[in-house]
């Protein structure tokens, strides 16, 4: 099997993730990490044999052995990377969402489409299992014609200082939100509507977001950075014919707790799974399938930009008080 | 004893407040009318008590009425009683337009009776204690508010416009727009609202989403959907507020006191709730203002009023697809 080289931009924590999971698809491998921190690439390549480690974007592009850039540097970098690296011929896998501006979005598009290579967003959403569940049985009708939905999404503050930047992460909407945005497009066609609340104080940010569907379906996502119970995601689907509701706070298969208040917590991921189900493994083995032609990209880029432009509307509601038409 | 008389059993929360007052050791439920003869003489059996042929003859009867109708009358059952002298309690919504709640503030306060509308989720202890920390500053400055009261199609009166005045939005909003006026004690000042029938084909809307923002800058949305599959749902629907304070966040979730019971027998899952009843604290709490003339928490005739306002901004919104500044009008009461 054709080996598929990995280059991996940025080696912060989402970076350090995805190598992980490379490192464990069939047929590839990580071979190549930048990162402009001193030392930053270094650690992590270190971690995968004779990866090499470099401290520029143009060094890792111009080794012949990295076929995928995978761009997990902060938001407002991504169309920088991605069309650089699109022009060197590279694939492309964008951490989510794609960019800031839908004009990055669209050179981002236009350069990885005239390179001809392929281009997906981690909308990672897609390949949680419950997700991806609802999906397929919303498909076979399970629940009849969907009408109204509901989605929640609620994690600590980020730690990383540029998350916490609206500026170069796009704020809870843009950079929490959009994950169920995607997946509400997804399920539910393109929302043509927002109207949109977004509350903040320190060490929180707060969004309540309105949708209406072309299809006609009615949505409600609700974002939160500073949820003090930790992270979990929740969401439901109303039809004609039934309710799909799930909530990763109910749906727990390890709970831990230290008998002694204050004591330092035991390490268990309370939902489980075997590697091969792990969305980040099926997100990146996914891609691997559409370099070699096996399959399309999961998320294509036109639902990548689709779902910046409603992450966007929204930021636009809330500010304007308005409504906004997409 | 309070004698107490139901005006209108159409709406099934009558035969919950009929509970309560023959369950009351101050009040006596002396009779019920019902524009249906049938309706009245069945309710009468169940509730033990009388059957009245006319408004008027059970109106004398009584020192108290609980109106309890179809929404649209509301409004001429409020006149009848307030020309006899009678103070009321009157089912949500207090009516389907703000024209009409004003005119029944204006006839109660020219008779010099009182106006009360049953909200009886303010009488929930889970609320209650949310209420007082909030009021205490528990919770820090309030921010945000996402609520729901999202439950089964109702359908009958409820899905003939005509009688209900509208659908979901109608029936579910005020429930939780009075919730977050207690809580947030601000007025609300525009509304936006998605909503749209998409479950049951009809006139009526059936799924909605309904924005308020406040005078305060706090922001909230209500899921008013009858949006919970009728034969197999284990409850009803659900009354739950999630609070954003700048030091506390709490969730609400005011019916979740439950047992889940798998019966083979059973179409479905069932959860049986334990909680403490709400309507036994309002009914009581509506014989005490009777007897006393303390309203407590009572929500009154204004407080009616306002949701109703909401409502029709939501339905304004409908059609614009824009944010609607709540109209508001004068209201005493």
């Amino acid at each position: 099997m054709q080996t598929i080289g990995i280059g991996i931009v940025g080696a912060g924590n989402i970076g350090s993730r995805h190598a992980r999971f490379w490192a464990q698809v069939e047929g590839a491998g990580v071979v190549a990490v930048a990162d402009t921190h001193p030392g930053a690439s270094e650690n992590l390549a270190v971690l995968y044999g004779d990866a090499r480690a470099y401290q520029t974007v143009a060094e890792l592009l111009a080794n012949p052995n990295v076929t995928v850039v995978h761009v997990c540097v902060p938001t407002h970098l991504h169309r920088e990377i991605a069309v650089a690296a699109a022009n060197a011929g590279k694939h492309v896998l964008c951490e989510k969402p794609m960019a800031l501006t839908l004009s990055d979005c669209d050179a981002i598009i236009a350069a990885t489409a005239q390179a001809g290579v392929c281009f997906s967003v981690g909308h990672v959403t897609r390949f949680f299992p419950e997700y991806a569940l609802a999906k397929a049985r919303l498909d076979a009708g399970a629940v009849g014609t969907p009408t109204i939905a509901r989605t929640r999404r609620a994690g600590a503050f980020p730690r990383t200082a540029w998350f916490a930047d609206t500026a170069q992460s796009g704020g809870v909407v843009a950079d929490l939100t959009v994950h169920d945005l995607d997946f509400l497009q997804w399920c539910f066609g393109k929302i043509i509507r927002v109207y949109a609340k977004i509350a903040a104080s320190p060490g929180f940010e707060y969004a309540l977001l309105t949708l209406r569907h072309e299809s006609g379906v009615i949505s409600h996502a609700e974002g939160v950075w500073g949820e003090p119970t930790g992270f979990h995601t929740a969401f439901e689907i109303a039809g004609t014919a039934g309710l799909f509701t799930h909530d990763s706070r109910a749906a727990r298969a390890l709970v831990a707790s230290v008998r002694q208040p204050g004591d330092t917590p035991v390490a268990l991921m309370n939902a489980p799974l075997a590697p091969s189900d792990d969305p980040y493994f099926r997100q990146v083995r996914a891609f691997a399938d559409a370099v070699r032609g096996v399959a399309p990209v999961a998320v294509s880029p036109a639902d990548a930009r689709s779902a910046v432009a409603v992450a966007l509307a929204a930021i636009e509601s809330a500010y304007t008080g308005n409504a906004v038409e997409i | 004893m309070l004698k107490i008389g139901i005006l209108g059993t159409a709406h099934g929360h009558a035969d919950s407040y009929a509970e309560e007052v023959n369950a009351h050791p101050g009040a006596e439920l002396i009779g019920v009318w019902d524009d249906n003869a049938e309706r009245r003489e069945a309710s009468a059996s169940k509730y033990g008590t009388a059957a009245f042929d006319t408004v008027d003859a059970l109106c004398t009867a009584t020192d108290a009425v609980i109106v309890c109708s179809e929404n649209v009358y509301h409004r001429t059952l409020t006149e009848t009683a307030a020309r006899h002298g009678k103070p009321m309690l009157c089912e949500k919504p207090l009516a389907t337009t703000p024209t009409d709640a004003h005119a029944m503030i204006t006839d109660c306060e020219a008779a010099g009776v009182s106006l009360f509308t049953a909200f009886p989720c303010r009488f929930s202890p889970a609320f209650v204690a949310l209420r007082d920390a909030a009021h205490r500053g528990d919770l820090g400055e309030i921010l945000a508010v996402r609520g729901t009261n999202r439950g089964k199609c109702p359908f009958g009166w409820f899905v003939d416009t005509k009688l209900s005045g509208g659908g979901a939005v109608m029936d579910h909003t005020v429930h939780v727009a009075d919730l977050l006026r207690v809580l947030l004690r601000s007025e609300v000042s525009t509304v936006f609202c998605e909503a749209d029938n998409r479950m049951f084909s009809g006139d009526f809307d059936d799924t909605g989403i309904v924005n308020l923002t406040f005078e305060s800058g706090v922001f909230a949305t209500i899921d008013c959907s009858w949006s919970r599959p009728a034969q197999t749902f284990p409850t009803w629907g659900d009354v739950t507020l999630g609070v954003q304070g700048t030091r506390a966040s709490v969730e609400m979730d005011m019916l979740a006191q439950g047992a889940t019971l798998y019966n083979e027998g059973a179409a479905r899952i069932q959860t049986l709730g334990y909680g403490s009843g709400i309507d036994g604290g309002m009914v009581a709490a509506f014989i005490h203002a009777m007897q006393t003339g303390e309203p407590g928490d009572l929500a009154t005739g204004t407080d009616g009023l306002r949701t109703v306002e909401i409502v029709a901004a939501a339905y304004e919104s409908v059609r614009t697809h824009q944010p609607v500044v709540v109209k508001r009008l004068s209201g005493m009461m």
